[in-house]
């Protein structure tokens, strides 16, 4: 199947700045896409390059196979959410939301009929002749989406729109969106630099830093198998720490060996090992307790006692959360974070273990410019 | 193509709003009386204008009731911001409500109701009525330049001065103060610009033989306008050149700074 | 707090004293004799047919210069904001900038210019052609107004324009609006405020000038400024120059209501 967009080399530059540097994107028809990253990373200006606010310096953008590169944002079929809403604030809701079927030309029964369908797709049935400043921010966001899709566009971009509204009601939309996305069909392109927002709702995340596409995935890749540290670190709270690859499935961690499923890094590399806060397991050990040197030693293949590997060490810090206690563990050298739905008070001696399967090995950037390296597709 | 429509635009409208006073430049340094015709350069006009005693006299006059003016009406107006921001909202809103009088009245009636109150209650029309009634009309862009500093002004560094120890007097000093300073510069800047302009005001109210550049302009573009006058343009339109280049460049630093 | 309060006694004596009072003045006068006694006449002077007249071509020639201001000014406006010369500020300086050179040597440029003797008719005649009759028309008091209110015009129509936000016109792209459509249907209507407040500041002081007509009108033509100005000047009638001015004030407190009603959040507010 062709894809509904496809970005083709692209590479734009504002004021000697470069933003994207030859990315290539595609999005499939019915695709909910996010592009993540932290700000001045690039994605909004692709969001603006599709929606044809910007032109490319070099490349092309295709849409349903036709280059539409150099197509004005009115003549495309594509419609945007901004981020601050931007809607008219002359008009009142409904002429806002009939603003763009006005300009097709439909007939007053059919635009009556549409923005009331609309309306009644974002729960604000009956808001017609309220006027823009008489509502909430989130009610906003949504006659912002309903502007959009009542033109019934293949294509809805949508920067940042939950950004300016609290919490409670960012989680709300989120349902709301997945929603509207099922209900009608139409090829969501998301920008966030909000992981959980990303992760909720995504088919496809792709995480991007510096102009490249760091990686691309389902939310469920992107956050258990981090391609490098860049997106273990911006997805979610990760301890990522130096580590030699001893061999295939062994991995040495503060000079504790560890199993791991992990193959292919070769003998003795330096590696970077990712472990999510939640994958450490806290055993409380007795104060007097002195590890003795076979605790640490993983024993090969008799896969009894001593599967995991352990390292010993101190609670430093201690806070509760909600759902659970986030403690800071002084082991091996390393300040790890853990979280825990027990409670263990700062100054507790643990021992702390992570199975195989929770270890993510990473190969280690050799500068910066790999750092930034393009993962391929 | 669009690009060079919009460009002869902006070219027409500049050339419109400049070439009237370009055109006065150009005949300052003219060799004879004529308006029309080039007869070679020379800056005789500008040798009589600075030996002409009626243009110097009303060059003093226009700039000295002008910082009298500035600096009466910004004294008057800081004072009053101060007392206005602690009254209740209704005073306050009836006293801004009179503040805007004379700044949307149109000058002719300003300019008339003052002289009529002038000789009603005896009081001949002078030097002095001029700089009064001038104190009048820049007293409302004072209180606009200075009130919306004193809205944005955040109280709790005033308090936080007096919770530290300072005296009630020191912390307006230290710190109200700073914070209002902008206002209050460009509250005088402004009731400064107001005075020079001014002529409908002046005219009304000044007393026999006391000329500002304004008047002076008039009362000799009745009877035949000489040279001398183009050449007082160029000066003065060098100098608001300058002051406003220089005060942009130090607005624009002070930003950077920022 | 009372002594604070007490701060802002000068200003208020200021306003006693500088603006009630004198506009009591104008009230006593605008309604008496010359032997104080009460009359009307003075207000229903207007209807004499030279009051009336005046009165009349100043509401015209207003209404004309606010009217062409518009027409040069929002276009300026327009291009300023989108060819992005409005954020380098030294654009936007060029257009202001007469508005700070003294008014009465600007009026005073076109005097010379539109002069029988002047640059335009000696150019004209140097091609042959007869002299023509520029100075001393209504024409060229209009020209006069319009060159000297015109930034009045230009800044505030300005600031608003630069005040919506860029992901306003852009929505109005996306949903499929044409450049003409942006410019009807969003930024005119939303640059309203400052129209508004455009037009009074060129509409109250072309209606209310004396200087312009007798500058570029050669005391021929008289608008309503002028006779007021004559009673105060040559004729020496305050009661009736009070009685036209209180009409006079009527029509700026009405263009003022006018006007304010459209701008209602002071939004074009120049200072």
């Amino acid at each position: 199947m062709q894809p509904l967009i496809k970005l083709q080399n692209i590479s734009k530059s504002f004021d000697d700045t470069q933003v994207l540097d030859d990315f290539s994107l595609e999005v499939k028809e019915n695709e909910f896409i996010t592009l993540l990253g932290p700000s001045g990373c690039g994605k909004t200006t692709i969001l603006r390059i599709v929606g044809g606010f910007e032109k490319p310096d070099e490349g092309r953008v295709f849409f349903e196979g036709k280059d539409i590169t150099a197509m004005p944002p009115n003549k495309r079929h594509i419609n945007t959410v901004f981020q601050k809403y931007a809607l008219f604030p002359h008009m009142n809701i409904g002429q806002n939301i009939a603003f763009g079927l006005k300009i097709s030309g439909k007939s007053d029964q059919y635009i009556r009929d549409k923005v009331k369908y609309a309306l009644k797709l974002v729960n604000l049935s009956g808001y017609e002749k309220r006027k823009i400043d008489s509502l909430s921010g989130g009610q906003q966001q949504r006659i912002a989406i309903a502007r959009a899709i009542v033109n019934e566009p293949k294509v809805l971009l949508l920067d940042e729109p939950l950004g300016a509204l609290d919490l409670k009601l960012r989680q709300d939309m989120e349902y709301e969106l997945i929603r509207l996305k099922n209900e009608l069909g139409i090829t969501f392109i998301y920008v966030t630099h909000d992981q959980e927002e990303a992760l909720t709702m995504s088919d496809k995340v792709v995480v991007m830093n510096g102009g490249y596409i760091q990686q691309m995935g389902t939310p469920e890749q992107i956050y258990n198998e981090p391609e490098n540290a860049f997106v273990a670190d911006f997805i979610g709270d990760s301890n990522i720490i130096d580590a030699i690859m001893v061999e295939d499935r062994v991995v040495k961690i503060c000079n504790t060996v560890f199993p791991c499923i992990d193959e292919g890094f070769g003998r003795n590399r330096h590696v970077d090992v990712v472990i999510r806060p939640e994958d450490i397991i806290i055993k409380r050990v007795p104060e007097d307790y002195n590890p003795k040197v076979t605790d640490t030693v993983f024993n090969f293949g008799d896969g009894n006692k001593n599967t995991l590997g352990r390292l010993f060490g101190t609670v430093t810090h201690n806070v509760f959360i909600g759902v659970h206690y986030e403690m800071e563990i002084e082991a091996g050298g390393f300040t790890w974070l853990a979280q825990n739905t027990v409670n263990y008070p700062v100054g507790t001696k643990v021992a702390i273990d992570v199975i195989p399967e929770n270890i993510q090995i990473m190969n280690k950037p050799q500068t910066k410019d790999e750092e930034a390296m393009e993962i391929d597709i | 193509m669009k690009k060079l429509i919009k460009g002869f635009y902006l070219f027409l409208i500049i050339l419109f709003l400049y070439l009237p006073i370009f055109t006065l430049m150009v005949f300052s340094f003219n060799g004879s009386k004529s308006m029309s015709v080039w007869t070679g350069f020379s800056t005789m006009w500008y040798k009589e204008m600075a030996t002409d005693p009626m243009i110097v006299e009303a060059i003093w006059n226009t700039f000295t009731i002008a910082v009298a003016a500035g600096v009466i009406a910004t004294v008057v107006g800081t004072l009053a911001c101060i007392g206005i921001s602690v009254m209740s909202k209704r005073s306050e809103s009836l006293i801004m409500g009179f503040n805007n009088i004379p700044l949307l009245n149109a000058d002719i009636v300003t300019g008339i109701a003052l002289m009529m109150s002038f000789l009603v209650f005896g009081i001949t029309l002078s030097w002095g009525t001029v700089l009064l009634s001038h104190v009048t009309f820049c007293l409302p862009y004072v209180i606009l330049s200075v009130m919306p500093k004193f809205k944005q002004l955040t109280i709790t560094n005033y308090e936080a001065a007096l919770d530290l120890g300072a005296t009630p007097l020191y912390a307006f000093w230290k710190v109200v103060l700073p914070e209002l300073r902008p206002g209050i510069i460009s509250g005088f800047l402004l009731a400064f610009t107001m005075s020079v302009d001014d002529f409908v005001v002046t005219h009304f109210t000044r007393g026999a033989g006391i000329n500002t550049i304004s008047t002076l302009i008039y009362s000799q573009a009745k009877v035949g306008i000489r040279p001398t006058l183009f050449a007082l343009s160029t000066v003065i339109f060098v100098m608001v050149l300058v002051v406003l280049g220089v005060s942009n460049f130090i607005s624009q630093r002070s930003e950077d700074e920022e | 707090m009372t002594f604070r309060k007490l701060l802002a006694a000068p200003f208020i004596f200021w306003i006693i004293a500088g603006t009630v009072i004198p506009l009591g003045v104008i009230g006593f006068y605008g309604f008496t004799t010359r032997d104080r006694n009460f009359t009307f006449e003075n207000i229903t002077a207007i209807f004499t047919a030279e009051h009336a007249q005046a009165l009349l071509l100043a509401l015209l020639l207003a209404a004309i210069s606010t009217l062409i201001c518009f027409v040069l000014a929002f276009p300026l406006s327009l291009i300023l904001r989108s060819s992005g010369l409005g954020q380098k500020g030294f654009m936007v300086f060029i257009f202001i900038l007469p508005m700070w050179m003294n008014f009465l040597l600007r009026t005073m440029a076109w005097q010379v210019i539109l002069e029988k003797g002047g640059l335009i008719n000696a150019i004209i005649t140097s091609m042959g052609f007869e002299p023509l009759e520029l100075i001393n028309t209504s024409g060229a008091i209009v020209l006069g107004m319009v060159y000297d209110f015109l930034p009045f015009m230009v800044l505030p129509i300005y600031n608003t324009l630069m005040k919506i936000d860029d992901n306003i016109i852009e929505a109005a792209y996306d949903l499929g609006a044409t450049h003409k459509r942006v410019i009807w249907n969003i930024l005119l209507p939303l640059s309203i405020p400052g129209i508004a407040s455009g037009v009074t500041m060129v509409f109250v002081p072309a209606l209310t000038t004396f200087v312009i007509s007798n500058m570029l009108g050669g005391g021929k033509i008289n608008l309503i400024g002028n006779i007021i100005e004559q009673e105060f000047t040559t004729s020496a009638n305050w009661n009736l120059g009070s009685g036209l001015s209180l009409i006079m004030m009527i029509f700026i407190v009405g263009s003022m209501m006018l006007l304010s009603k459209l701008d209602k959040e002071g939004e074009g507010n120049f200072i």
